[in-house]
């Protein structure tokens, strides 16, 4: 499997996503496929096939449950509690629809039901990070940047985050955006937009600095 | 098309690298918004590489529990208390605490338990109390949850008696604790948030349970004295939940809660 953590020296490990990890580019019709037969056979009771499941979602759901709780232990747990509350909801499944989303559901009802209004303390970001190899040069940022990026994603409120996340790192449409956090389309877009122009906003001075 | 309304449009776009291609003609001719774009599209890619702290034995716990659907694993190194504790606190923090219990001191108790013991447990407890704990993770009402504790309940507090008189006393009366745990932190806490006329319906056979769970426990004590101190445990818990129960469910009639 290929390894999404980069390992700092110290007591903590960090991660990307895990698309953004060389290596880790999947062919989109064959993991849709794929994806369908394992939720019919985690389905069917095979427990081989719902762990290929928590493999295959376990770091970008806990990455999206840190975004919006900005707490490592919070996001674990919940990340956990909602594998397990899937695991045992599988019977309600509906079959051919989009997994993934049903599964990001649960994890923002979760989300809702027990860490919205807890207080958050934001894990610091690190010292150092080793900017990974991958695409156009010219499009990562520095790491300066990059730790603006990330408190000026942390500041949107969850409302936006939440969405913004779904579209920009999970690749949902709108639609699905919808499902997941029961609101309707146009709010969907219409927070994601959101999300956007504030982050332009911040970054625009920073970002044109950099410019070569 | 003006640049204001491109920009916007992009903002709000599904795939804003991807434009239509009366966005993408603008796009081609307008440097100010080819930069602005270029922009959007670099805040986008640079999400992905935004680190969060990665947590390297949580997953492969689950996967392992999941699996074995028997003994919790210990993350390697990590043995304490607190972190096994905090690992299970998403299933519920009383009944995680209870079962990782009842699996660390089956297998790690400090007084070995007898072997009578270990012969006569029975054997469907762990499984039991992990089925216990996927339900409890799956309700999502407070009747559903004190259902659920409430069987826990009765579940620990009947193996405690099963094994009154062969397990050390230590183990039983850690296990004792457990279901006044289960009662005080569990059930009589989710009850006061029960809908009041949901109460009556709910919380009087557990009311009844606990009588009897408590009248039980002191003849057991009587009956087998090395175990008097854990099942005095148990029936104090009972009878606190039986009191306190009694007095919401009064409360709730006279209509002052």
């Amino acid at each position: 499997m290929v390894s999404d953590t980069l390992a700092l020296g110290n007591d903590w490990a960090w991660s990307h996503h895990p698309s953004r990890v060389q290596g880790a580019v999947l062919a989109p019709e064959r993991a849709v496929e794929s994806e369908q037969t394992l939720v019919e056979k985690a389905r069917a009771g095979d427990k081989q096939a719902f762990t290929d499941l928590v493999e295959r979602y376990w770091t970008r759901l806990y990455r999206w449950l840190y975004h919006l709780t900005h707490n490592q232990h919070g996001a674990e747990d919940l990340a956990q509690e909602t594998f397990l509350k899937a695991y045992g909801a599988l019977a309600s499944f509906r079959p051919g629809s989009n997994f993934r989303a049903w599964l990001y559901r649960i994890a923002y009802n979760n989300f809702v039901n027990h860490w919205r209004e807890e207080s958050r303390s934001r894990q610091p970001f690190p010292e150092q990070l080793a900017a990974p190899e991958q695409g156009p040069t010219e499009q990562v940022m520095s790491q300066e940047t990059l730790r603006l990026l990330a408190r000026a994603v942390g500041r949107l409120p969850p409302e936006f985050r939440a969405p913004f996340l779904l579209r920009v790192e999970e690749e949902l449409s709108f639609r699905q955006i919808a499902a997941v956090l029961k609101i309707t389309e146009e709010t969907a877009r219409w927070r994601v937009f959101k999300a956007r122009q504030k982050l332009m906003n911040v970054l625009a001075p920073q970002l044109d600095r950099e410019k070569p | 098309m003006n640049c204001e309304m491109v920009q916007r449009r992009l903002l709000a776009s599904e795939k804003p690298d991807q434009p239509p291609s009366e966005l993408a003609d603008h796009l081609a001719t307008c440097g100010s918004c080819q930069d602005w774009h270029r922009r959007l599209l670099q805040v986008e890619l640079n999400i992905g590489l935004i680190p969060v702290p990665a947590v390297p034995f949580s997953r492969q716990s689950f996967l392992d529990r999941l699996n074995r659907n028997k003994a919790l694993p210990m993350p390697k190194g990590e043995l304490s208390s607190r972190r096994l504790l905090r690992w299970a606190y998403p299933l519920s923090g009383v009944a995680a605490a209870t079962l990782l219990f009842i699996i660390f001191w089956k297998g790690h108790s400090e007084r070995p338990v007898a072997e009578a013991a270990k012969k006569t447990a029975r054997p469907d407890l762990v499984s039991s109390l992990l089925a216990r704990d996927v339900k409890l993770a799956k309700a999502s009402t407070s009747q559903e949850r004190i259902s659920e504790l409430s069987k826990l309940a009765e579940d620990l507090q009947g193996e405690t008696r099963h094994l009154a008189r062969v397990a050390a006393p230590g183990d039983l009366l850690a296990l004792a604790n457990l279901y006044k745990r289960v009662v005080e932190d569990g059930i009589i806490k989710r009850a006061t948030a029960l809908p009041a006329k949901d109460r009556p319906k709910i919380l009087k056979p557990i009311v009844e349970g606990l009588a009897r769970v408590r009248l039980e426990a002191e003849d057991l004590a009587q009956e087998v004295p090395q175990a008097a101190a854990s099942l005095q445990v148990i029936a104090l818990a009972a009878r606190k939940g039986n009191d306190d129960l009694t007095g919401l469910l009064a409360a709730t009639k006279g209509g002052t809660q």
